[in-house]
């Protein structure tokens, strides 16, 4: 069955919880790490060596976002600055300050000219790191529609999608000027386009992952049976998009056939210690990353 | 030295003959005299030199290598790098020194010290300095001289004013001088207190002491009020007499400044007060030579003796018994002693006072234990009573008690019932509150309920309290009484129980259902929400609004930006494009992009056009006066050929632009832009590319994804400044330097930052020999004017190359597409 279950690795070095982990770009033949030991990793998931350590963050890091040719990275967490690294130098290029709150969630765009960044002051700012060096100290645009902190984020060629604990999914659309909001009743942890950006992977913490049709906001499908109910988890797809895997918060990695929704065997056991808190599916081969509260990160495979 | 002492001793010369040596030395220092054996300086050979144990030598053995004891950190004090004349300042300022004045002035301020009484002299003397105390000190601080007063400086005239009140005008200054600086008040002196070492009766001249005639021989003349600008010189007036002495005291004052002299200027000038003094006369005199008081006459009639008593007669038989006198202090009280003050407040209640003054008492009932004892004493001892007397009766049916309803104005009723509720925190007392001003409102007999388990006394009380609450909280006038609204629910707050508080199970279960059904109730609160909570997600859940995406984000993003934006930014003409240097230049014509939906074709509407068939007025228009043409060729202007200025501009440095530079490779390497407002196909356009300007770079990769190719591509073809240290590619698990990627030739406009880039691109295209198609997005105009391709006129159509849109190498208008 497509999903993979066979652990391979297991990359150790994070003290505390690890919120975030996420494939390089291009090969992916790396993965960035972010914990709450305030620190960011980038491991060989296949040796599980740790190549560099990124310190400077001062408080735990939430949310890593690899720009398009992996030269340069961007992450926001508790130091309510989103941190513009150069993945060479290890070093900070700049830090964005800007946000009353913690930085939920951080993104590039597709060719990192911008950066958009959802912090738990419930508004998303878009800043340019194009002029990083005029004055402009403030965002291009801040989008408030939220009513509650942003949790997630998606930056798409033409939108920018948010996931909030309002319980909205919300589509700004650039090309039409539409706001597009969604109303999901609960808190969302994350949202996952497919590659064909016509659905969205929703998960939310009434424990269930629905796929909503971004054209009607329709849900097609619901999948069930999970632990999820107070951590930000996340649901993917894997490589052909055809089941849904998430790691719940009891340690099991969950997989559902993603047009029947029915649960795929064995039954997953627990993997980890503490809730999955990241999960991570490799965009080229067959490969997963879990990343957890109990400070591993693992990578399974077929 | 010794050689001529050897010689002389030779030639037999007495050196001890004084006249050998008699000094004839004018300059310089004399030799020693020939007795002296020994001379200091002569010269000695240094085989004869001796070590003169007197003298500080450096010897070997002294010497102490500091090498070891580096380490053991000299403490180096400020001293050590001082030098003589430091050492010498130090000394000088070691030196203590007395820095208190000599407080004589204070010596003799308060003793009044007598210079001629040595005694008293020599004894001062011998005191220690004064030290000045801390309000001495605080008062020079301030700006206070020993001599002066206290007070605010003083302009001429108010010092002059003063002194003449206190009887010491000043001594005659120029006043055109005298004017330009203000004096400091005059010293008050200090008031010394005489002790009083007499014991004497009115009018007793004590016998003339010995200090009494001193004095007597001292004072002459007539007796001057002390004080400012007196001197010995100075002839007293008649104004500087002491009316008030008395000659008892010395000539001190005796009346310090008043508060009110501040405002002396308003006075009148002192001189009609000098003039209105009454004169000092001397009258007359008694019959024994006294003389008399000024103003005052001896009376020529003597005044009449007092009347005299004659004392009362002792009776003959009474003796003196002072035991009746001792006595009576222990005896019983009488009625006539003190009574303490709290049995004076009690007073005297009408009956005693009239008991006391012996009146027949009024006729009035008499008095009863039973007056003293509350109606529910009575009530319950008359229970007692009856049940003592005969226990088988049976009771007597309690005394019926009628509802007492204070009766009130049935307007205020009716306010009061619009006005302030007062027992708002107890409904049921509010209701029966509410029912009571309603009655009286309506002046019905409605049944007023007392509440269940309350007396009707209790209820009476009630009632009262209410008839004065409506009086109390009468409502407002209208005027105020419109400005508020009475609440429609009733806050009940809740009722704080003491002590910890334990729920019962069914109080917690209870509370869970109502928190359940408080969620429940939010939950269900909008449609929304209904249909979120049912799973009937879609129109329901949706919410589609306008979102304004700004300028420089569409940049970004690379996408137009959207009709409505577009629009909002003309009107109001974004500032924050401005701030990021976006739109350099202004575009004074509004780009309108419409679609239809046949084919794509693209009109550019130039909202000038408009204007002159609608003669809409708008912002593009204003302030042109009804001449709508007014600056149009000003609007309209062409600018000249970019090669002019390329001319003037143009640099080599314009190719070392390195961080735009990526922005237009990866432009290049874009696919152009629809110019519709759809969403942009998933499928990219694959447009005829020409080689000489366009060079891909390929990446040999199996496996990759064919979705992923198109973005890759893009990011190989991202050209960098300098070699990037990536950790892409790589499988071994290292990082690796990737070298920069081949830079790969552009044309030349296209790494054109500002707005002449556009007009540049179109001369480019229109003088190139082949046509090109540039995939290059303007970074700073708005995106379908990049679209246009050269005009068929001026250069012939490629065959392979579809024509969107027809162009020419101007700004088009509107008159173009028709």
């Amino acid at each position: 069955m497509p999903c993979p279950r066979k652990a391979v690795q297991s990359l150790k070095g994070h003290t505390g919880p690890v919120h975030v982990v996420s494939y390089s770009r291009g090969a992916a033949s790396y993965c960035l790490s972010g914990g709450q030991d305030r620190s960011i990793r980038l491991w060989n998931p296949k040796t599980g060596a740790e190549i560099k350590r990124y310190i400077a963050h001062g408080y735990e890091v939430l949310s890593i976002s690899c720009a398009h040719d992996n030269a340069k990275l961007v992450s926001g967490g508790g130091d309510k600055s989103v941190f513009y690294w150069d993945v060479a130098t290890g070093q900070t290029i700049r830090r964005i300050p800007g946000h009353a709150a913690r930085i939920n969630a951080v993104s590039f765009n597709e060719d990192a000219s911008v950066v958009a960044s959802g912090s738990f002051d419930a508004t998303v700012k878009i800043w340019d790191l194009k002029w990083l060096r005029a004055q402009a100290r403030s965002p291009i645009q801040s989008l408030e529609e939220s009513r509650d902190a942003i949790q997630t984020l998606y930056v798409g060629p033409q939108e920018i999608i948010t996931g909030s604990v309002d319980g909205h999914v919300r589509t700004y659309d650039l090309r039409k000027g539409q706001l597009t909001s969604d109303y999901m009743g609960h808190p969302i942890t994350s949202i996952v386009p497919t590659k064909d950006q016509q659905t969205l992977l929703v998960t939310t913490l009434d424990a269930k992952i629905r796929l909503l049709d971004r054209k009607t906001g329709q849900v097609l499908n619901t999948f069930s049976g999970h632990k999820h109910d107070s951590y930000r988890c996340r649901a993917v797809f894997d490589v052909k998009e055809e089941c849904v895997i998430f790691g719940d918060e009891e340690g099991r990695i969950w997989a559902w056939d993603l047009v029947t929704a029915a649960p795929l065997p064995p039954d997953p056991e627990r993997v980890h210690e503490k809730a999955i808190l990241w999960t991570e599916y490799h965009p080229l081969n067959d490969a997963l990353l879990t990343a957890s509260s109990d400070g591993m990160i693992s990578l399974w495979e077929m | 030295m010794a050689h001529l002492k050897k010689r002389l001793g030779q030639a037999g010369v007495d050196l001890s003959n004084p006249r050998l040596n008699e000094s004839f030395v004018l300059i310089g220092t004399p030799l020693p005299p020939l007795d002296k054996t020994k001379d200091a300086n002569e010269f000695v050979p240094l085989w004869k030199q001796e070590s003169d144990p007197k003298k500080a030598r450096w010897t070997p053995s002294t010497f102490k290598s500091s090498r070891n004891d580096r380490n053991k950190g000299k403490t180096m004090r400020p001293e050590d790098f001082m030098d003589d004349e430091d050492r010498a300042e130090m000394q000088e300022s070691r030196k203590l020194v007395d820095m208190d004045e000599v407080a004589e002035s204070h010596r003799g301020h308060g003793m009044a010290v007598d210079e001629t009484d040595t005694i008293t002299a020599a004894l001062a003397n011998m005191l220690p300095p004064v030290n000045e105390s801390i309000g001495a000190q605080l008062l020079k601080k301030m700006g206070w001289k020993p001599g002066q007063g206290i007070g605010p400086r003083l302009t001429y005239e108010q010092l002059k004013r003063r002194s003449e009140q206190d009887g010491t005008p000043l001594p005659a200054v120029d006043d055109a001088e005298a004017v330009k600086h203000t004096y400091a008040p005059r010293d008050t002196k200090l008031l010394t207190v005489v002790r009083k070492d007499d014991f004497h009766g009115l009018g007793y001249t004590p016998a003339g002491s010995l200090r009494a005639s001193q004095t007597a021989s001292t004072s002459s003349g007539p007796r001057i009020s002390a004080g400012f600008g007196l001197g010995a010189l100075n002839e007293a007036d008649e104004d500087d007499l002491d009316v008030y002495d008395s000659g008892l005291t010395s000539g001190s004052r005796r009346l310090a400044f008043e508060a009110g002299e501040e405002d002396e200027d308003d006075r009148k000038p002192s001189k009609a007060d000098a003039q209105g003094r009454p004169k000092v006369q001397s009258a007359g005199f008694f019959k024994n030579g006294a003389p008399l008081l000024g103003g005052f006459v001896v009376a020529e009639v003597p005044v009449p003796a007092p009347p005299t008593f004659e004392p009362p007669v002792v009776p003959q038989s009474w003796n003196p018994d002072p035991n009746l006198v001792w006595n009576s202090e222990s005896a019983p009280p009488t009625g006539n002693e003190p009574i303490s003050h709290q049995e004076w407040r009690k007073g005297v209640s009408a009956d005693e006072r009239g008991k006391i003054l012996g009146e027949t008492p009024l006729p009035t009932a008499t008095r009863s234990i039973w007056d003293y004892i509350s109606a529910k004493d009575r009530e319950r001892i008359q229970g007692i009573k009856e049940n003592k007397d005969g226990g088988s009766q049976p009771t007597a049916p309690p005394p019926v008690y009628i509802v007492k309803v204070p009766p009130i104005e049935p307007a205020t009723a009716k306010a009061a019932l619009l006005g302030f509720q007062p027992f708002k925190d107890d409904p049921a007392k509010q209701s029966r509150y509410t029912a009571y001003l309603k009655a009286q409102a309506s002046s019905s007999a409605i049944d007023l309920q007392a509440a269940p388990g309350q007396s009707i006394e209790d209820f009476n009380n009630e009632l009262e309290s209410f008839a004065k609450a409506a009086q109390i909280f009468k409502p407002m006038s209208a005027a105020m009484q419109s400005r508020f609204r009475t609440s429609s629910t009733i806050e009940v707050a809740k009722k704080q129980q003491e002590g910890l508080y334990q729920p019962t199970d069914e109080a917690y279960a209870a509370h869970e259902t109502k928190a359940e059904q408080d969620t429940k109730m939010e939950v269900e609160e909008t449609p929304k929400q209904h249909a979120a909570k049912m799973g009937m997600f879609g129109a329901m859940t949706r919410e589609q609004t306008d979102w304004l995406p700004m300028k420089l984000l569409c940049k970004r993003f690379r996408v137009p930006q959207p009709k409505i934006a577009a629009a909002e930014e003309v009107a109001d003409d974004s500032s924050a494009s401005n701030l990021y240097g976006a739109s350099v230049e202004q575009e004074p014509v509004s780009m309108e992009v419409e679609t239809s939906s046949a084919s794509n074709a693209i009109r550019v509407v130039a909202a000038g056009e408009g204007t002159e068939d609608g003669g809409k007025r708008d912002l593009t228009n204003i302030g042109l006066g009804e001449d709508d043409t007014q600056g149009r060729d000003t609007l309209t202007y062409e600018r000249p050929g970019m090669d002019i200025f390329k001319a003037i501009f143009a640099s080599d440095e314009e190719n070392s632009d390195n961080e735009e530079e990526n922005v237009d490779i990866n432009d290049l390497a874009r696919p152009p832009v629809e110019a519709n407002t759809k969403p942009r196909p998933a499928m990219q356009i694959v447009e005829p590319v020409d080689l000489s300007t366009f060079k891909p770079v390929f990446v040999s990769r199996s496996g990759r994804d064919p979705k992923r190719e198109d973005g890759e591509k893009k990011t190989k073809k991202k050209s960098k400044p300098q070699p990037t240290m990536s950790f892409m590619d790589d499988d071994e698990g290292g990082l690796t330097v990737i070298p920069t990627a081949k830079k790969r030739k552009r044309d030349k406009d296209g790494d054109a930052r500002s707005s002449k880039k556009r007009k540049d691109k179109d001369e480019a295209k229109s003088t190139s020999k082949a046509p090109v198609t540039t995939y290059e997005e303007d970074d700073d105009e708005m995106w379908v004017e990049k679209e246009i391709v050269p005009a068929p006129r001026v250069a012939p159509k490629p065959p392979d190359m579809p024509s969107r849109v027809e162009t020419t190498n101007r700004r088009p208008k509107a008159a173009d597409f028709l």
